[in-house]
């Protein structure tokens, strides 16, 4: 008897294409949940418009009268952290949130209820999200950050490519590295208390969002530049300042691909074994 | 014609921590006595017709949940065979996924913040339904199930009943030739109950859908359910139609007498007419409760020979399931 993926790969790949239709399911629900509570966005604008003015504010006090610290000038350091928060508006994944919680409560049996796979219907719906935050919270800082806070924005057709790529490279690793930590919950059960400040300062903080690199120390900027956490923030927000150039944002697009293969290597791995174990709470 | 669903020697455990008391059991297994293993489900065999209704009962914690979660390909089996529409549950469990609707009563599928119609929506492409299908369907559902007042209401808003209503159409969105329903008329009234069975009847006698059904009113189950699976401890102690059941388990149609006041009629007055194997008990009331067996003497044949007795009214309480699972689960008669 073959197995359920045997006979997935046994389709013509025409209706293998259109079975990806079916995960628009899960990707609108974000869509449409933002649609509902469309009202209460200009509150969270503001919200985040005084985050990224403070952390602007923060680094105009580091700076005092210094012209440049780690090869940044002033105007570099507030694009970047200006563009990062743009960016944060890509760098969302659903994951932990639904799949932790899921295994507590048990919901998560709902998931595996429907003619999708796991693994994919996490990223649609993670993708939904990105999708709706892009227009929900990215326009609205790139707007405020260009207006208020002078940010500096790539125009040139090379750079702006550049940073669409990696930025959708990022989203990727985004995806598969909250994946795997959200897998975790079918050993651990209990994920959540530490996660708001384990994922601030890994995805963040190592990420590059809020300092860059060269402010890191030596081994660390060694390390970090070849992880994958540095196709987060990092790579596309050095490309958008002008700090990277077309040949460096390759090769960092080149390391973006290769950890994706291992990563998403690895999540069909633990997704196996999860799928094992699962135990469904209550009932 | 195949099985809709077939169970072979189906068993599953359960580890459990044996936690210390005063140790927290969500630390981890540090502090832990170790692990017990727990049999929910032991040796279940059974077999389901395509178009059949069957109940599936026991007392909580006898299984049933668990039953469903290995038929759906949730959980793997201990030990046994699953099929379900002649394939395998876990190692097919997008195929299968397509082919069947689960509910489980006190779990929403409904997306919490969205409104009702939104759910079903992105049902439509996660089941890949056509445009022409998906709107015909919904049609006949909103119309079976009322669901015109809440479609454009957020979840979270509905009643558990109007909620009950949507989960159901949602499970039928795409047409399943198999439903698990695991305590589907939980929290609903009367109304809404009665409503739901005779919903359940309906699509089972137009579409053929084969429904295994747990519930904790048995009075769903006799009503609508021709066949019952009783559990107990993890094990199946039965098999057969509702009546067959009372009988099977001994329980016993009561015929309650009412004599006139003035006559005094003393009990052993009518032990004498009867035979040997009607009980007798003295109720709260003063009437007379004489529980028979319909096999050896009818109703009438009873009263007829308790003819010259002052007998001023009667009323007989038929033997039900619910009697059957008190006298099976509860000890009790
Ligand atoms: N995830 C789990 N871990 C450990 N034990 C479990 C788990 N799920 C169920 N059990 C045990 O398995 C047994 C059967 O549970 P199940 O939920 O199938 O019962 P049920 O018949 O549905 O009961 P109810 O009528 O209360 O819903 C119970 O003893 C329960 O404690
Ligand atoms: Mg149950």
């Amino acid at each position: 008897m073959g197995d359920g993926s045997d006979a997935e790969c046994a389709r013509p790949p025409a209706r293998r294409w259109a079975g990806l239709a079916r995960y628009w399911g899960y990707a609108r629900r974000p869509l449409v949940e933002l649609r509902t509570r469309r009202s209460s966005l200009p509150l969270g604008w503001v919200r985040s418009w005084v985050y990224a003015y403070i952390l602007v504010a923060f680094w105009r006090a580091v700076y005092g009268h210094t012209a440049q610290e780690a090869g940044y000038t002033l105007g570099q350091i507030v694009s970047y952290v200006v563009a990062g928060q743009v960016l944060n508006a890509v760098l969302v994944s659903t994951a932990q949130e639904r799949l932790s919680q899921g295994v507590r409560q048990g919901t998560v049996i709902l998931d595996l209820l429907r003619p999708v796979a796991l693994p994919l219907a996490l990223l649609a719906d993670g993708a939904g999200m990105a999708l709706g935050s892009i227009f929900s919270h990215g326009i609205p800082m790139l707007i405020f950050g260009v207006l208020v806070l002078h940010m500096r924005v790539p125009l040139a057709p090379t750079p702006l490519a550049l940073v669409v790529l990696l930025g959708f490279l990022g989203f990727a690793l985004l995806q598969l590295l909250d994946g795997l930590i959200a897998y975790s919950a079918f050993w651990t059960v209990r994920t959540q208390g530490l996660d708001r400040l384990v994922n601030w300062i890994v995805f963040s903080l190592l990420g590059g969002s809020f300092v860059p690199y060269a402010f890191f120390p030596h081994w660390a900027q060694g390390l970090l530049t070849w992880s994958p956490l540095a196709g987060l923030y990092s790579d596309p927000v050095q490309v958008w300042v002008g700090r990277m150039g077309a040949a460096a944002g390759l090769a960092a697009a080149g390391r973006d691909l290769f950890w994706l293969a291992v990563l998403m290597a690895i999540q069909a791995w633990v997704h196996v074994r999860a799928m094992r174990r699962v135990i469904s709470f209550g009932g | 014609m195949p099985a809709a669903i077939h169970a072979e020697g189906l068993a599953r455990q359960f580890r459990v921590l044996r936690v210390r008391p005063g140790a927290r059991a969500d630390a981890g297994g540090g502090r832990a006595r170790g692990y017990a293993r727990v049999d929910a489900l032991s040796d279940v065999t059974f077999s389901i017709e395509p178009g059949q209704m069957v109940g599936y009962l026991g007392p909580n914690g006898a299984g049933k949940s668990t039953t469903i979660k290995l038929l759906t390909g949730v959980l793997r089996p201990s030990a046994g065979t699953v099929r379900v529409l002649e394939l395998d549950p876990c190692r097919q469990r997008q195929r299968l996924c397509a082919q069947i609707g689960v509910l489980f009563g006190q779990r929403s599928q409904l997306w919490w913040d969205i409104p009702l119609i939104e759910s079903f929506f992105a049902l439509r492409y996660i089941y890949a339904l056509g445009a022409e299908d998906f709107r015909r369907q919904l049609g006949r559902l909103r119309e079976l199930l009322q669901l015109d007042a809440f479609l454009q209401t957020p979840v979270r808003q509905l009643s558990l009943g109007q909620r009950m209503r949507g989960e159901l159409a949602a499970v039928l969105l795409h047409r399943p030739r198999v439903l698990f329903l695991d305590e589907p008329t939980i929290g609903v009234d009367a109304v809404g109950k009665d409503a739901l069975r005779r919903f359940l009847l309906e699509i089972n006698r137009l579409d053929g859908v084969t429904i295994l059904l747990t519930s904790h009113d048995l009075g769903d189950i006799e009503s609508i359910c021709g066949r019952v699976l009783l559990l107990h401890q993890g094990r199946l102690i039965g098999d057969g139609p509702p009546a067959e059941m009372t009988r099977r388990f001994g329980v016993r149609p009561v015929l309650i007498l009412y004599f006139s006041a003035d006559g005094r009629v003393r009990t052993d007055q009518v032990r004498d007419r009867l035979p040997p194997d009607c009980t007798l008990e003295a109720r709260a009331d003063g009437a007379l409760a004489v529980t028979f067996d319909r096999m050896a003497l009818t109703p009438p044949q009873l009263l007829s020979r308790l003819g010259d007795l002052p007998i001023l009214d009667f009323r007989l309480e038929e033997a039900s399931l619910a009697h059957a699972f008190l006298k099976v689960y509860g000890g009790g008669a």
